[in-house]
């Protein structure tokens, strides 16, 4: 059973998946326990692979149908992977236990049963894209994720979702035609799908190339941007992310746009090693390239944040600059700056998570969703108006808190890297976040009405909020926990 | 439509149309065709079921819970046949290293775990196909 861990993580999550359906014909209440067992063993098998991982200090490598890397497809978990496994099926697990309480009110109940097997085989595909080591595996994984993530848009129904989602579905249907023409281009120069064939033979055949690598890198580099929504290719994010589900919204913009960014790391720090740091010219301007992108993703998401009015539209635009550091950190390139941008991943998938849960509280119970409306809402909901404020200070930077961790860090890559203009970004940045969470955490605590309604939140979309906004803290406090797993993931990238 | 000859015509082919294919999911390690092939003729024997006899008498053959419920256990299936090379201490989706037996090649029965899972994706496809046009034709005449 060990032996095959890495598969069985996804297929358990599969079969839960697909039988939602039926068990939601037959008993609807007994979905969110089945969803929670499948989640459940997912995290405890994230978690033994990535104690495997660190006490061997090997890869685990796993081949299905038992056909040797060449020929079949492999699976390699090694520490960055496992480091994402823990994350999606942690942070994962949380959102679908605050969804446990939502979704039957938010959706009703006719399509709940639908709603999870989209959530269940969204985080299947997230797993298995992070732990693929074969090209083409990747691109499928990739195409399941992307028609789960739309489903969880369109679930809603309304006008506004279905119009987010068809949006959403073109843009990341080109995005992923973008992904396989790159594959399609390396195929056809090393004849290998296989991550580490690929990488060794690339090496060997680059130099008579130049012009197609250069091409398939920069597929790659375009199509995954658009998946990760990097800033000028960010146009479908704002209407997905703001028109879902509360907990779509949260899944969406805390998971799904990271693990593209990380499959671009991947692939660019693993496939393209040998050219990405040598003295090839279309490195460095890929290089920069991201570099650019990524100070007007972190300068313009958060100026459109500032004009926003509606609370998932604001977050929704932060995600876009935050998405903003993980690129810096990418193109950075320097191994604090590749830490940072992992450490980033982690951290802003918990702070966006907690964010957009305890806004979809605040419009479940209260029905506010301009952030005129928000005063008062500590009265009425002390302990997610908490959370909320947490999330957002540490959004903002605020030294105890996660957020801190991640800039500490992109700044320190920066100086490495000799780039120090990105650590005057780092602080212009913190002030554009300032400015536009600080006045919604005010206006939470300040005199006002709170919104009409007053019911009681039910325990499981309360304490999901607190445990992610303690998370904030623990790991603001003790970032080096999960650095001391993304360091050594990150001398696996830059190891020459 | 009260078209005597088209449903004489048409109850008279579908058998036909089904049964071939059963033949392309079971040949589908054989021939060209397959899962796909095959699940998509099936559900098309059902389209034109419902094209000539209507929504009404077609959802009294397959209703929307039958559909649902294959279609899960249809994927479902792919899965848990992938197992079995589980169970049997091999890797997953293993046929041949998990000691099922294979036979003689080119028989009908020569492909151990292939065949099994071919029909699993036959039935899922079919049912597939048939839930997209009835979404289409009740979103239709819901308006």
């Amino acid at each position: 059973m060990l032996k095959n861990l890495p598969v069985m993580v996804v297929v358990f999550l599969l079969i839960a998946g697909y039988m939602m359906p039926i068990v939601a014909r037959w008993d609807r209440k007994k979905c969110a326990p089945l969803a929670a067992l499948a989640m459940g063993f997912g995290v405890l098998g994230s978690l033994v692979l990535m104690n495997t991982v660190i006490t061997s200090g090997q890869p685990v490598t796993y081949n299905l149908g038992g056909w040797i890397p060449p020929w079949g497809i492999a699976v390699k978990i090694d520490y960055a992977e496992s480091f994402m496994l823990v994350l999606l099926t942690g942070v994962g697990a949380i959102i679908l236990w605050y969804a446990s309480g939502d979704i039957g009110q938010e959706l009703g109940h006719k399509v709940t049963g639908w709603y999870y097997t989209a959530f269940l085989l969204l985080l299947a595909a997230m797993l298995g894209m992070a732990m693929a080591n074969d090209l083409f595996n990747l691109y499928v994984f990739m195409e399941v994720s992307g028609i789960c993530a739309c489903a969880l848009v369109a679930a809603k129904g309304d006008r506004e979702a279905t119009e987010a989602a068809l949006k959403y579905l073109l843009l990341a249907t080109i995005g992923s035609g973008f992904v396989l023409f790159g594959i399609g281009m390396l195929y056809m120069l090393t004849g290998h799908l296989n991550v580490d064939f690929v990488a060794l033979q690339l090496r060997r055949v680059w130099m008579f190339y130049p012009t197609v690598t250069w091409v398939a890198t920069s597929f790659f580099v375009v199509g995954f941007a658009v998946k990760s929504a990097l800033f000028p290719l960010h146009i479908w994010l704002p209407d997905a992310h703001s028109s879902a589900p509360s907990p779509s919204s949260a899944v969406l913009s805390g998971l799904v746009v990271k693990i593209y960014a990380f499959a671009l790391m991947k692939l660019l720090y693993l496939v393209f090693s040998g050219l990405f740091t040598e003295s090839f010219p279309v490195a460095l301007a890929i290089r920069y390239i991201l570099l650019v992108f990524s100070t007007m993703a972190i300068l313009g998401g958060s100026l459109f944040a500032l004009v926003q009015v509606d609370v998932k539209r604001l977050l929704a635009y932060s995600t876009v600059a935050q998405m903003g550091y993980v690129f810096l950190g990418i193109g950075l390139g320097s191994p604090a700056g590749l830490a940072a941008a992992m450490l980033h991943i982690l951290n802003h998938a918990i702070m966006k998570s907690c964010l957009f849960l305890s806004a979809g509280t605040f419009i479940h119970v209260a029905g506010v969703r301009q952030v005129r409306d928000f005063a008062g809402l500590s009265k009425t909901m002390p302990w997610t108006s908490a959370a909320f404020s947490i999330a957002a200070l540490s959004m903002i930077g605020f030294p105890p808190l996660a957020g801190f961790a991640s800039k500490w860090y992109l700044s320190e890559g920066a100086m490495q890297s000799g780039e120090p203009v990105f650590v005057v970004l780092m602080v212009v940045s913190s002030f554009l976040n300032a400015w536009y969470y600080l006045p919604l955490v005010g206006r939470i605590y300040s005199a006002g009405e709170g919104g009409a309604a007053k019911e009681d939140i039910p325990l499981s979309m309360r304490l999901p909020v607190v445990l992610l906004a303690a998370c904030c803290v623990v790991l603001g406090l003790f970032p080096k926990i999960p650095l001391a797993l993304v360091y050594r993931a990150v001398d696996k990238f830059l190891l020459k | 439509m009260h078209d005597f000859i088209l449903k004489e015509v048409v109850s008279h082919l579908i058998p036909f149309i089904q049964i071939y294919g059963i033949y392309v999911i079971m040949h589908g390690h054989l021939s060209p065709g397959g899962g796909f092939s095959g699940g998509m003729v099936l559900g098309l024997s059902m389209v034109l079921f419902v094209l000539v006899f209507g929504l009404r008498e077609g959802l009294k053959k397959i209703s929307h819970n039958t559909s649902t419920v294959v279609e899960s256990l249809g994927t479902a299936w792919y899965a848990t046949v992938g197992l079995v090379g589980v169970l049997r201490g091999a890797s997953f989706l293993v046929n041949k290293a998990a000691g099922i037996p294979t036979g003689q090649p080119g028989e009908l029965l020569s492909s151990g775990l292939i065949l099994v899972i071919t029909v699993g994706v036959g039935v899922k496809v079919g049912s597939t196909i048939l839930t997209l046009f009835v979404e289409l034709i009740e979103e239709g005449s819901e308006e």
